[in-house]
């Protein structure tokens, strides 16, 4: 078996078009989309950058102090009175915002506080892209609406440009969350009669950030297209070793294998493990280029690593087992015609299956149902999972279902490949 | 002894071989001939247990090879009309992976690897791919490779086809050498009439998947020994002249090419002076008439009507 092996490893590395084509080809892709895709994904940090004129006509200070005179004058028993004013001295939605859109924001949003007649000339010019307006009793009125239960209403102006649709819709619905956000911790206080005064101030973190399970990023377009051309790529391993058998065939070698006396499995056995090989070599040299140069699959985690080559190793086996089948049917039938359909026709099938052009999230449920049963949907998934920093568990179903498949696979291409002892 | 015994091979409704029955004593050299697609490859390919036939059996000392092929594999050497190597590979490397699959290895494989590669005189360039090697030295290290395991019995299936004189003589007398040095039983099948000629003890003559004759050359060509062949070059083709010729009930086969003509007719003094009355009459100048002795090829066109390389 170990001579096959060799013996198809070097007329494969001897083929440098095919070798430059199976190895370095998808990274040519990886980067093309990886840059013409770049924010599908969440982990791709901030696209986009606004600048936002602030006017600010409420006085907070100003405010409170109204609200303090109206509580001190409103029929409540004195004390409620007192941990309501207290309350309301911290409780200050427009600060909270502010601390949101200047902090937490800061590299999405540049504010900028000016009159409002400014802010509409700086707008007409397309200096700014949105103007956010927070109007005078603004904190008067949000007061007396959150803790004295008055139907008064506090509301934020947010004027777009038509030169930043985009962008200005987006601040818009940043400010919308945030009000909508304030409007049901208040709802909640007043359903569950939850005391006003112990108030939580609304925490608008969950605004910004996108929830995610672990500590790391989510995945950037980079990452998700080296893991999705990897794992297409490694098909064009299998149909090109299955394209050497029919080489083989078509000029007699394999006749003489036969004559030999070797055993069929040897050869077919040579042919798996070549693929094996070589797809580990592909996807470790995809990885490995996309972590230097893209700088994805960062920060680096050595449990991440073994985790990411324990895949693929069971992927390559998986993509063995589907070099042996097709090696088997092409040697069985003489024909290159099943190679040639699997490597122009098949793999683009199971690659828009298994997510390596678009998520399958963005797909039908029928077709996410059938692409995470095909060997590179399991292996995206797995592969995502690992990045994320998920343990060993959590991708182990995906993994067992890839080992069972691969070993069905394998036993079907010993089936159909032809015994040495029948005369064909 | 390796025979076959009405041997037929049917692909979909096409019959490749019909009814052949041949066969190889140990030691001897057997030319099988015929023009393409007289079924020769597909007769060797049954011989060599890689086809099944249809019916009909092949046996190797009394033995059928065909429900047990593993019996004659092992001494067996079959060179293909196809370069049954890897390109990508040299020489070297390739007699050493078969070598390996026919279970040589260390010094003994080295060993064989070199005798071989000395043997089709390409020891000196071993270190090359095959892909860099013209047709013939190709066809050599196909060969080389077919005589690594020092088989007994070594089938050629067209092995000078389409090289240059120089490979395609260096191959014969290696054969010739195989045959009677050696004292390997040979198969050898061509479409070359001399080469066959040269080589073989015994003759089989295929065409549309029969053996249409067997025996040795001088047992082959006393077919013909009542009729002789006369080789006409004229001036220029002539549709009305051949007619004429074919017309004749004593010229038993016109066959044309160009401004050639063969001419089969019994043997009589007068065939020549009738010829050339002939070719007055309609005006045709005869530049030159030759008088065959009887070859494999005039045997064939007799027999089939049609030349070798047709």
């Amino acid at each position: 078996m170990l001579t096959f092996w060799k013996k198809d490893l070097k007329i494969l590395w001897r083929d440098r078009t095919e070798l430059i084509t199976i190895l370095l080809m998808p990274f040519v892709l990886i980067v093309i989309l990886g840059f013409a895709l770049k924010g599908l994904m969440g982990g791709d940090g901030s696209a986009f950058e606004m600048k936002v004129a602030l006017v600010e006509e409420d006085k907070t200070e100003q405010g409170i102090t109204e609200f303090s005179q109206e509580l001190q004058q409103s029929s409540l028993p004195n004390e409620a009175k007192q941990p309501l004013m207290e309350a309301a001295q911290s409780f200050s939605p427009k600060t909270i915002l502010l601390e949101v859109l200047e902090n937490d924001l800061s590299e999405q949003i540049v504010l900028e506080k000016m009159s409002e007649a400014d802010a509409k000339q700086q707008l007409a010019d397309q200096e700014v892209d949105s103007i956010l307006i927070i109007p005078d009793n603004f904190t008067y009125h949000t007061l007396q609406n959150v803790f004295l239960g008055e139907e008064v209403t506090a509301t934020l102006r947010v004027i777009k440009g038509e030169h930043a649709n985009l962008i200005g819709t987006i601040f818009q619905n940043i400010v919308e969350q945030f009000s909508q956000k304030l409007n049901f911790e208040t709802a909640l206080a007043s359903v569950d009669g939850v005391n006003k005064a112990a108030l939580e101030p609304v925490v608008l973190e969950d605004i910004r950030k996108e929830e995610t399970v672990t500590d790391r990023d989510p995945i950037s377009s980079m990452e998700y297209y080296t893991i999705g051309m990897a794992v297409m790529f490694a098909f064009y391993i299998a149909s090109a070793m299955a394209s050497k058998a029919y080489t083989e065939t078509d000029q007699q070698v394999v006749d003489r294998i036969h004559l030999s006396g070797k055993h069929p499995f040897h050869y077919l056995a040579g042919k798996v493990l070549s693929v094996v090989v070589l797809t580990v070599i592909q996807i470790g040299l995809l990885f490995g280029l996309s972590s230097l140069i893209l700088q994805s699959f960062l920060p680096f985690s050595w449990e991440i690593v073994l985790r990411i080559g324990l895949i693929t190793v069971l992927y390559a086996l998986a993509i063995g087992a589907i070099g042996g089948i097709l090696t088997a049917i092409t040697v069985r039938s003489g024909s290159s015609v099943i190679a040639s359909m699997f490597a122009t026709g098949i793999t683009s099938v199971l690659a828009l299956l298994g997510g390596s052009f678009i998520p399958t999230t963005t797909l039908p449920p029928i077709i996410q149902t059938i692409g995470s049963w095909t060997p590179n949907g399991m292996v995206m998934q797995a592969y995502m999972l690992a990045n994320q920093g998920l343990a060993l568990d959590d991708i182990f179903p995906y993994l067992l279902r890839l080992t069972i498949l691969t070993f069905v696979i394998f036993l079907c291409s010993i089936f159909i490949f032809p015994k040495r002892r029948t005369v064909t | 002894m390796l025979e076959t015994v009405s041997l037929r091979k049917v692909f979909k409704k096409q019959v490749a071989v019909d009814d052949a029955n041949l066969y190889l004593q140990k030691g001897e050299s057997i030319g099988l001939l015929g023009p393409n697609g007289a079924g020769k490859s597909t007769m060797i390919s049954m011989m060599a247990t890689l086809v099944k036939p249809t019916s009909g059996t092949v046996t190797w000392e009394g033995q059928d090879i065909i429900k047990n092929p593993n019996i004659i594999r092992p001494i067996l050497g079959v060179v293909p009309q196809e370069i049954a190597l890897y390109k990508e590979l040299s020489a070297y490397e390739n007699v050493k992976f078969f070598g390996k699959i026919y279970r040589l290895s260390g010094k003994e494989l080295e060993r064989r690897a070199q005798e071989v590669l000395e043997l089709v005189g390409l020891r000196d360039r071993q270190k090359e791919q095959v892909k860099k090697y013209s047709g013939g030295m190709q066809r050599r290290v196909n060969i080389a490779v077919a005589l690594l395991h020092e088989p007994e019995i070594v089938i050629m299936d067209e092995p000078t086809v389409g090289i240059d004189p120089q490979s395609r003589n260096y191959i014969l007398e290696m054969v010739r050498t195989l045959n009677k040095e050696k004292g390997m039983t040979v198969l050898y099948t061509s479409h070359y009439m001399e080469e066959v000629e040269k080589l073989c003890d015994r003759i089989y003559i295929m065409d549309h998947g029969n053996v249409i004759a067997t025996g040795t050359k001088e047992e082959l060509t006393s077919i013909l020994s009542s009729e002789e062949t006369i080789d006409l070059t004229l001036d220029q083709s002539n549709a009305s002249f051949t007619k004429l010729l074919a017309q004749q009930d004593w010229i038993l086969n016109v066959t044309e090419s160009e401004s050639n003509m063969k001419l089969i007719v019994p043997k009589k003094s007068r065939n020549l002076a009738r010829i050339f009355q002939l070719a007055e009459k309609e005006h045709v100048q005869i530049l030159s008439a030759n008088v065959q002795i009887p070859s494999l090829e005039d045997v064939f066109l007799h027999l089939t009507g049609r030349s070798l390389r047709d």
